[in-house]
């Protein structure tokens, strides 16, 4: 009984130096490194803007009393404000009763893009490109058409321009 | 085993890295936008009330007989009976008017409606539109007082001779001629101890037929007819039944008949107009 004891105490034992032996494996080895610290990697800024926001609060249109016929155009200019050539497309949108056709053959209101202050020269609004600090005038123009019947009396609208961009570079 | 183990998690983290690179395959581009929402539009309307010198204001302004509906009666109509009501438009939209048409419809049946285009023809209806210094508002009396003056004027000159000789020959000679004489009229009322001069800014003389014109009525061609925003346009509306003598028509032809017109008036906008 004793000597099985002993036995497996010694067995035991050779075990962890063996395991010993094993995990200590790799340790009597010399090293050196080298290294190069103070990469910087610096992102570029995107960024587009109107010379009227939402967020300075200013519009471009603010009329009353409208009646079939007339219009209004106003200048925009856009601005690439940020450090990345970029391009953008212009959405333009109108809603309220004055922008949806009432009844199937209305005339709501409708809003377009120009390149020219009168208003001659329609403007292609996708894919405009605009250099760091560049900034474009563009025309828009909004008109109540003449033929709009009498269902669009005392009527209110909305409209909005909206500019989305993004890099040219790789892309 | 250890390798095996390690092999599967390299395997693994490849999946993962798949996974990644598929997902975020469109997002790697700089985007910015900026808007202007919120921009607003209001139209403006058009819309008109009427209303006559009578009490009450509402109703027709010609009618026979003296009622609670009306005490203007004008009696049975005769030869060179002569009458004048005003009609009063008021613009109550926001945006300015211009009077276009001008039109008289006959009502009722066929028959009926024949028979008031045959007294149509034998009638001279004048519509003034009387303007007031500044725009100036009348009070109800000084209002009267312009309507008989005007009354007065219509009847003398639609029933003088120099007015049938000219019909006589051609009715547009003679409707100029009366035309001329009602727009070159002007009368001073005292109106609220204020004496204010009334003049004609424009004027319509015509038979009560070519008013009608199969229902196109008269285009007003009446450039002055401009009735701003808010304000009240004042027409004096005269109908002369006319003598036949020396004339077409036959005056006993309609007599007994009772016809009904109805008096219309049409605006536009003026803007863009």
């Amino acid at each position: 009984m004793a000597n099985l004891k002993k036995t497996m105490a010694m067995a035991m034992a050779t075990t962890a130096l063996g395991a010993t032996l094993i995990a200590g494996g790799s340790f009597a080895i010399f090293t050196s490194s080298v290294q190069n610290t103070g990469n910087t990697f610096a992102a570029g800024e995107l960024k587009i803007g109107l010379d009227k926001e939402d967020t300075n609060g200013a519009k471009y249109f603010t009329l009353e009393n409208w009646a079939p016929g007339d219009s209004d155009i106003q200048r925009v200019v856009v601005t690439n404000k940020g450090s990345l050539e970029l391009r953008y497309d212009l959405t333009l949108a109108v809603g309220g009763d004055l922008g949806t056709a009432i009844l199937p053959d209305s005339h709501p209101i409708v809003i377009k893009a120009y390149s020219d202050a009168d208003g001659n020269i329609p403007l292609t609004v996708t894919d405009r490109v605009l250099d760091v600090g560049d900034s474009e005038t563009i025309y828009v123009k909004v008109e109540f058409p003449k033929d709009a019947g009498n269902e669009y009396q005392g009527k209110t609208g909305t409209a909005s321009i909206k500019v989305d961009a993004e890099q040219t570079k790789n892309n | 085993m250890m390798k095996k183990k390690k092999l599967l998690i390299t395997a693994l983290s490849s999946v993962v890295l798949l996974c990644a690179a598929i997902g975020g395959g469109t997002y790697a581009l700089f985007t910015s936008s900026a808007q202007n929402t919120g921009n607003t539009f209001a139209s403006g309307t058009l819309s008109l009330s009427t209303h006559r010198n009578d009490v009450p204001v509402e109703g027709p302004m010609f009618y026979t007989n003296d009622s609670d509906a009306g005490r203007m009666g004008t009696g049975l109509w005769a030869p060179k009976d002569s009458h004048t009501r005003a009609m009063l438009i008021k613009n109550t939209g926001s945006l300015d008017a211009k009077l276009t048409d001008l039109i008289a419809k006959p009502e009722g049946t066929t028959q009926q409606q024949e028979d008031a285009l045959a007294f149509g023809e034998q009638a001279v209806v004048t519509v003034a539109a009387l303007a007031t210094p500044n725009g100036v508002t009348l009070n109800a009396d000084a209002l009267n007082r312009v309507n008989e003056a005007a009354d007065k004027l219509f009847k003398d000159l639609i029933n003088g001779s120099r007015f049938s000789k000219a019909l006589a020959r051609s009715g547009q000679e003679a409707f100029a001629i009366a035309r001329e004489a009602v727009l070159d009229w002007t009368y001073r009322v005292d109106n609220n101890g204020q004496t204010v001069e009334v003049s004609v800014s424009d004027a319509y003389v015509g038979s009560l037929k070519d008013l009608y014109n199969g229902g196109a009525g008269r285009d007003a061609n009446l450039p002055n007819l401009i009735l701003p925003a808010k304000k009240t346009m004042h027409l004096a509306y005269n109908v002369t039944f006319v003598d036949d003598a020396g004339l077409a028509f036959d005056n006993d032809a309609i007599q007994g008949k009772v016809v009904n017109f109805t008096f219309k008036n049409t605006f536009e906008q003026v803007k863009n107009n």
